[in-house]
Parts: structure tokens; sequence; C-alpha cells
């Protein structure tokens, strides 16, 4: 065919557009019945057809349909359409679940315990990759409570699909990563349950779930006991992820050079339990102690030791970012390791702000795209990459700039997108990137343009 | 609104109108993997898939109002529909099963190059002619371009089946262009 003749075709094709809804409803509606197991036949029988209007005709006919609405009722959910939009499911009340997980079946990365400050992984297996994909936005999550089930309001990045076998759509996984949308940044202990779901026409059914728990965060309550010291000032760099503390002896007889002292920080809402259990000082304090005392006791005030210690935020390397969220933390003096319940002798609290852009790019796949991408390089070492207007994609994680080239590596998968500094801009180089399952699929060379640059002349 | 309830298109349509940006959160959820269907059978390429699907909600954002959809889904699949086909146009790589959609669609087609303004009149008419099954295979096939392989899977016909049956809806929609004067 060619290529004046595949233009005609596509012109052809495009005229169909034109096309009446009746018949297009009534078509989907068809797909619809066929994939869920039914299909209504509207050809005349013939002398078929004149004994089914009599009444005998009419009896044979209830006991079919009867017959056909029992076997729908049992095979319902194990062929979704995928041109079937699934609705939203319903907050604030639990849903039904089918019995056995048709089609999906989902796996959490952590087996008990959410990753990241809030999010966590799921991957889907599919028979069909088109209904894969079609429960992009059918994903429904609950937390279990005494008082009954309370729905939990998420969103959705980066999902990465990719054939188990290649050339073959009858088998996908996705690698979905859901967010929870509290401004707690994170998920409040207890048990969860993730759905992903499907409308029936009638309600919502779950065709696949999986449990997980939330553990409860450590506990932090005031003790009786002064305590060696007493914190002075703190002092925060988001750039460099420390913390601080400057420290004075309770009693001016105290050297602090033999006392214990833990450090740990939570999130001052004490709702992400992630936050106070990764986000603790890497070294005991004999360590730091070691690595940060001045030597000899500083006398000041009357003859007070003091100090400064300087707490750096040590994260997992599978952590998406490794860095600060911004937000309130509270920074606690402890004398003994981390347990459930905890009792503090001292405390501060403190604003981390690690949000600062310090540059901007942008890019367009097709001239008249109507929304860029975005790239957005943040002072703590993150970027995000943003896909559409209303997309669910963004890609996160760090980056480093090297002899010319950022890089851009992705935490959430090992997908490194490489850009080559092109003067002020960026040009995507595919050769040097790997995208293994094709997120990006940014073609060689695209240019993204530089828009904002930290400090150069703007307002922000 | 009962946020308990799922959203109508009425529902939908009227925060367009309130110019209320939950409209297009709404639409992505009830339609996106519609839209999605839409795009890849024609792209199929994810990527460019939902940059189509992106493109459809700012369009959709800017023609409601004036315009006010009844069935939102189809105007929502059109915008769709035509965005992917834009893209197609511009793409080098092409996908397998929609070039063989249009190679069955060029079998139908005026050998000279002819005023085709009338064929979606007369595409329309050809339809209404057509038995149900017969109309809803072609619609399906031609309009949403989904696979032979999906189709004879849904409606449980061998593919050699189903595209002898095509091929004779084509055959009669030529006999349908030539008798309205269309040289073929």
């Amino acid at each position: 065919m060619n290529e004046s003749m595949k233009n005609r075709a596509l012109n052809a094709f495009a005229a169909m557009g034109t096309l009446p809804d009746a018949y297009i409803l009534s078509a989907e509606e068809a797909l619809y019945e066929a994939e869920a197991g039914i299909y209504r036949s509207a050809r005349p029988m013939g002398p078929v057809r004149r004994f089914l209007n009599s009444g005998w005709g009419a009896a044979v006919v209830s006991g079919i349909v009867a017959l056909t609405v029992l076997i729908l009722i049992i095979r319902a959910g194990q062929n979704p359409p995928t041109s079937y939009p699934p609705p939203v499911p319903p907050t604030g009340s639990s849903i039904e679940m089918s019995d056995e997980g048709v089609n999906f079946t989902i796996a959490t990365e952590q087996e008990s315990y959410p990753e990241g400050m809030n999010r966590f992984t799921v991957i889907m297996t599919g028979k069909n990759k088109g209904e894969v994909i079609s429960m992009h936005n059918a994903w429904y999550l609950e937390r279990l409570t005494d008082e009954g089930a309370v729905a939990v309001e998420i969103s959705y990045t980066e999902e990465a699909i990719e054939a188990a076998e290649p050339g073959r759509d009858e088998y996908a996984v996705i690698d979905k990563h859901i967010y929870g949308t509290n401004t707690g940044g994170g998920f409040m202990p207890g048990t969860y349950r993730l759905h992903a779901t499907k409308h029936d026409g009638e309600k919502y059914v779950s065709v696949a779930w999986c449990e997980f728990t939330v553990e409860e965060a450590p506990t932090f309550r005031k003790s009786n006991y002064l305590g060696p010291f007493k914190i002075l000032s703190l002092s925060v760099d988001s750039d460099a992820n420390t913390v601080t503390v400057e420290v004075e002896a309770i009693d001016p007889m105290t050297s602090l050079v033999d006392e214990p002292r833990y450090w740990y920080i939570q999130r001052a809402d004490g709702g992400s339990p992630n936050a106070s259990l990764s986000w603790y000082v890497s070294a005991t304090s004999e360590e730091r102690f070691a690595l940060k005392h001045h030597n000899g006791d500083v006398l000041e005030n009357g003859g007070y030791a003091r100090f400064t210690e300087t707490i750096t935020l040590q994260f997992p390397e599978e952590w998406i970012a490794g860095a600060w969220i911004s937000g309130e933390y509270t920074l606690y003096a402890l004398t003994e390791p981390l347990k459930e319940d905890n009792e503090y002798f001292a405390s501060a609290g403190f604003t981390m702000d690690a949000s600062k852009e310090l540059e901007r790019y942008s890019a367009r796949r097709y001239p008249d795209s109507t929304k860029p991408y975005t790239l957005h390089l943040m002072a703590n070492g993150t970027f995000r990459l943003i896909f559409g207007a209303v997309s669910s994609r963004i890609g996160l994680g760090t980056y480093e700039m090297q002899d010319g080239y950022l890089y851009l590596n992705q935490t959430i998968t090992d997908e490194v997108w490489v850009f080559e500094q092109v003067g002020d801009d960026l040009a995507y180089r595919e050769d040097l990137s790997r995208d293994s399952v094709g997120v990006s699929s940014f073609p060689d060379g695209l240019t993204f343009y530089r828009e904002y640059l930290y400090g150069e002349n703007n307002t922000e | 609104m009962n946020p308990s309830k799922p959203l109508t298109d009425a529902d939908i349509v009227a925060l367009y109108l309130a110019r209320d940006e939950a409209a297009i959160e709404a639409t992505q959820r009830m339609y996106g993997p519609y839209c999605l269907s839409v795009a890849m059978n024609i792209l199929n390429s994810e990527p460019d898939a939902e940059e189509c699907v992106n493109d459809t909600y700012l369009k959709t954002w800017n023609s409601i109002p004036p315009q006010r959809p009844t069935v939102l889904r189809l105007f929502l699949g059109r915008i769709t529909r035509n965005l992917a086909l834009d893209r197609y146009r511009r793409r080098k790589t092409r996908g397998l099963e929609f070039e063989a959609t249009l190679e069955e669609l060029a079998e139908i087609l005026p050998a000279q190059e002819e005023d085709d303004s009338d064929l979606p009149m007369l595409l329309a008419g050809f339809l209404e002619s057509l038995p149900a099954k017969e109309r809803d295979l072609f619609i399906l096939r031609y309009w949403h371009g989904h696979s032979v392989a999906r189709l004879s899977k849904a409606f449980k016909m061998k593919p050699n089946n189903l595209s002898a049956r095509l091929y004779r809806t084509r055959e009669k929609l030529r006999a349908y262009l030539t008798e309205r004067g269309y040289s073929l």
C-alpha cells in the first residue's frame, strides 16, 4: 500500500469517527457482553421463532434465560472488558470481595511494611495486557479498624508494563507505586487492604487484593530525669541534610564525655512510623562523640560544658529520594536505644524545607503537544519528571551532574536517564540511558530547554 | 454531589461548565482507561497513547462549554481517536495491527482521488442497512480498531471466519458506494 493510498485509508478511518452515537454504543455494548459471556442475537429464526412466540416457547425461553443468568453470575469477572470504563469506587465504605482473584494477582514487594514515606509497590500479573492497563484507575485502599473499613485516598505514579514474554501481550506485569495522599506523609499504623476493583454493573467488586500492616510508631514522653544536658539551639541545613544541635551540660561538673546519648527524629505529626524508624541518626552517641566532639570541654557561661553535635540524615539505599521531606520534626535525646515506649530528657522542634527548586526544564515531544514534559531538579538532590497534563506518571529519584552529563537515577525502577548538557539545555542520550521497560520512550536527542535557574534574575 | 455515588456524565459535564478542575480528575478516573484503549488500538505505544489521552483531557476542557455532550464517553473517544490518528500520521514506526486495518479500508476506497466529503453520510446510510451483528463487528473493527484476534475471541468465531465476514461486509460497502457514484 503506497503512501497515497494509506493516507486515503486514514481519511476513511477518520470519517468513521462521525458515525452516529447509537451505532457505536451498540457495538461497544455488544463487545462488552460478548466478553462477559453473553451475546445478543437479533437474527430471526423462521420456524423456530414461531415456536418461541408460542406459550411453550415462552416457557423454554424463560428457562434458558434463567440458566444463562446463573452462568453469568458464576462467570462474572473472569474476563473484564477493557472498553468498559471502571467507575470510581465509593469512599467511606468497604467493597464486596470476590471469591477468587481472577486474572490478577497482587504482590507487594514489602511483605508487611510500606516502603518509603508514603508509598508502596504492587506487582500485578494479568493474562491480558489490555485488562491490566484498564486497571489503571481502579484501585481502592481501605484501613481496617474496629469500627469497620475506612477508605484511604490514594494516587498512583509511575508504572512500568512489560510482557512476561517479548512480543506477547497476554501476560503482563505492572509495577505500580501507590502513594497515600494524606498530608502526614505516611500511612497511619494499622492493617490495610488494597483492592483492584471492577464494577459488575451493580456494585463494586474486588477482583484481587492484598493486606499489609503498618506498625505502630514508637512513642516518646518526657522523662522526669533532667538528663546530662539541655539543648541550647538547633540549626538546619536542608541542602546538606544535616541538623546541628548545641547542647550544654546540666551539671557544671559533668564533662559530657562519657554520657551516652541517642538522638531520634520523628515527624511532628507522629503519623508516619517510617520517619521515626528510619530517620534516626546512624551512629551511636559514642561514635558521634568521637567524631564530632570538640577537644576538651568548652567552658562558657560560668563553667558549663558545651559542645555542638551534627546529625546527618542516613537513608537506606532503596529509599526514593535519600532526603528529608519538607515538614515539621521533633528531635529527641534519649539515654537508651529506641524502644516502643521511650522517655526523652531533651527535645527540640525544627522545620525542614527540602523542596527548593534549583533548575527546571521543559520539552515537547511533538511541536503541538499541549502540555510539555517538565523536569525539576531540587536542592536536596532529587528530581521530579512530570509526563503529562493530568498524568499519573511521574519520574522520581536522585540526580547527579558529572562531566557535562545529567544522570537521573530512578529509584522506583532501575532506569537511568542520561542527558547531555548543551549550553543551558539538556539533550536526551538514548545510547547512554538505561530504560529497559520503555517507561520514558524519550526519542534520542529530545531537548529539554531550561526555564528556570535558582538565583538567576528571577523572583522565585 | 453524593461522594459515595459514582458520577454520571451529567455530573461531570456540570463540573466542566462550572470550570471546576475536578472535572478533569473525574474524567480521568471514569474514562481514562477507555480513552487509553482507543488510543492504543491505533498507536500501539503506551507513551504515545497516554500523551493522546492527556491531550484529550485538555481539549475536552476547552470544548465544554460551549459543547454539552450527553454521552461523555463517546465525546472523549472521538477526541482521542482523532488525536491518535494525527499522531499516527506523524510517526515513523507503524503498528502492524492498525496497518492491517488500513489495508482493509483501502480496498473499498475510490481508485482515483475523488471528493470524499460525502463519505461519512454514505457510511452512516450503509451501516443502517446492515444487520445489527454485522454492523457491530464493522464498527468494532473500523471505528475502534480492535484486532481480529480480540474480536474473534470475544464473539467466539475463528479468526478466518471473522475476517471473511468483515470481507463480505466490505464488499457490500463497495457495492453500496459504487451504486452511489463512487468508481472503485
